[in-house]
């Protein structure tokens, strides 16, 4: 499913017109992002959680070239399901 | 701090001005959407977030830890969320200016030695901007001289004018204040420069009527000063007109940067080559003037007065020797200016690898402040797109950088304006040139 589908779904359900979901929706996504870049963690209950996590450096060989580098730190986005979602979707 | 539902309800309602009743039915039906693709079409993009994709997880067999029991952990599901490219680079940006960065190939592989290189990295980075103490009081009271010679060179400026009346009433002949002019300015720092400066700007006034009141006034003195001679309003008419063929000719030639047109023009007559410099002053002053109108950097501090006087400081300390050479006058011919401590072997591989390469930097630098936590390869990737292009700057700056790793907090550092064919982000050729200056400036 993509954000279109999504959209019309949620438009069906909620009866709102085109232009409200949309706005709802992309209010949803820019207030999650801007949590998360404010270093919050989204935790949405019988969800998951969205979280910053920091990648340490490291070093990481080439194994043909045995060539050793330096990988720097970074700063990834990491969702961690519900334990309620996981036990949902496990048993498909 | 943890975000939940509730915060994210309360916020949507706020930006939307949705009700709180609308925002959390859409929020939790937003929710149960995605929960029912995942489980029915295994996968959910979201625009602006990322994907949600489901990932079978094969049978396998496991021991219970407590019992030491063997179990099998039957296959299941699992969710598998990747961000989209934007957000990611967006929640990376703290990092955004580190790249990977090749060890030497002699060095052990041993798990222990690698550890040791990475702390020592790891020290390098961080400390990148730490303060040595006796570094940095070295460094203040040059900061602080500039500052104070700032007055002097703005009286400097104003001065001039006033003497160039003065000649014009006892002596006639303008001609012959380029011979007195050094006596007069014999005292000041750099007397020759000066004569450069002075020379058209009573010309200059006449012909495009500046707001400047000083210079009006001093022109209307000197208007009627040469009323009365005749000589001296031949003298005048004639050097209008020659300073207007040459403002032509250096108009003419600006379209085409080329250091050899404008250097023959200056050997021309002495007062043709007085007028080009006027006229890139002033037109180094738009620029200025255009450009801070454009730069809308919060942490910019361009003061538009004292740049352009601590450049012509600069300039003074330079061009010190008995002739004015335009050749070492970055404004002048837009080119690059290089400390005596650089190491021209790195000149000679830009100019090798980059044959094109124009240093040409327009009207003043920018400059910022490096506050704690900035990096160069951050003002590089702010004010040219790519942090690569650090090394521009820091070749601009090794007056007042002596370590690229290791800056005092508080260095004014200038930002020079380049020229898009050396800077374009997109362009991969300009990267690596940066890049490969990189490498060898490392090295050094």
């Amino acid at each position: 499913m993509n954000t279109k589908e999504l959209i019309t779904e949620l438009k069906n359900r909620l009866n709102l017109d085109e232009d409200k979901a949309c706005m709802l929706f992309d209010s949803t996504i820019k207030t999650i992002e801007k949590e998360l870049l404010n270093n919050n963690s989204v935790n949405i209950q019988g969800f998951g959680t969205f979280e910053v996590r920091k990648k340490e450096e490291r070093i990481s060989v080439n194994p043909a070239t045995r060539q050793r580098m330096l990988i720097p730190p970074k700063l990834t986005l990491a969702f961690k399901p519900s334990a309620t979602l996981k036990e949902r979707i496990k048993s498909n | 701090m943890r975000i939940t539902l509730q915060d994210l309800i309360d916020q949507v309602a706020e930006q939307t001005g949705a009700t709180k009743k609308l925002s959390e039915d859409f929020l939790r039906e937003f929710l149960a959407v995605i929960e029912n693709a995942l489980e029915k079409e295994g996968i959910a993009k979201i625009k602006g977030l990322g994907t949600f994709k489901l990932q079978p997880v094969e049978e396998r067999k496991s021991v219970n830890v407590q019992t030491g029991e063997e179990m099998i952990i039957p296959s299941h599901n699992k969710i598998s969320f990747t961000s989209e490219k934007e957000l990611k680079a967006a929640i990376n940006k703290p990092y955004s200016h580190l790249e990977t960065y090749i060890l030497s190939k002699e060095g052990p592989v041993d798990s222990g030695e690698p550890e040791d290189e990475n702390e020592n990295e790891n020290e390098n980075e961080e400390e990148e901007y730490e303060v040595p103490v006796t570094v940095e009081e070295e460094l203040q009271p040059e900061v602080i001289e500039e500052k104070e010679l700032l007055p002097e060179i703005i009286e400097n400026e104003e001065e001039p004018l006033s003497i160039v009346t003065e000649r014009e009433e006892s002596e006639p002949e303008i001609t012959q204040i380029v011979d007195s002019q050094p006596e007069i300015t014999g005292e000041e720092t750099k007397p020759l420069t000066e004569v450069i400066e002075e020379k058209p700007l009573p010309e200059v006034v006449e012909k495009e009527e500046s707001n400047h009141s000083l210079i009006e006034e001093n022109e209307q003195g000197e208007q009627g000063e040469s009323c009365k001679n005749k000589k001296s309003c031949k003298w005048l008419i004639t050097l209008i007109i020659l300073s207007l063929i040459a403002l032509l000719i250096w108009l003419w030639c600006s379209d085409y940067p080329k250091l050899k047109l404008t250097e023959d023009e200056g050997i021309k007559t002495e007062d043709i080559q007085v007028a080009p410099t006027d006229e890139i002053d002033e037109i180094d002053e738009n620029v200025d003037n255009d450009t801070i109108d454009i730069n809308q950097f919060s942490q910019v501090e361009i003061i538009d007065e004292t740049a352009e006087n601590a450049y012509v400081f600069e300039e003074g300390a330079t061009v010190d020797s008995t002739t004015p050479n335009p050749n070492r006058n970055p404004e002048f011919e837009g080119e690059y200016m290089f400390d005596s401590q650089f190491d021209f072997k790195l000149l000679d591989f830009m100019q090798a690898n980059h044959p094109y390469m124009k240093l040409i930097t327009y009207g003043t630098p920018r400059e910022v402040e490096l506050a704690a936590g900035r990096r160069l390869t951050l003002l590089a990737l702010e004010y040219y797109g790519h942090k690569h292009f650090w090394v521009y700057i820091y070749l601009y700056n090794t007056d007042v950088i002596k370590n690229p790793n290791n800056i005092p907090v508080g260095t004014m550092v200038k930002v020079p304006r380049l020229d898009k064919s050396l800077v374009d982000p997109n362009n991969e050729a300009c990267v690596n040139v940066a890049q490969e200056i990189q490498r060898i400036l490392l090295k050094m």
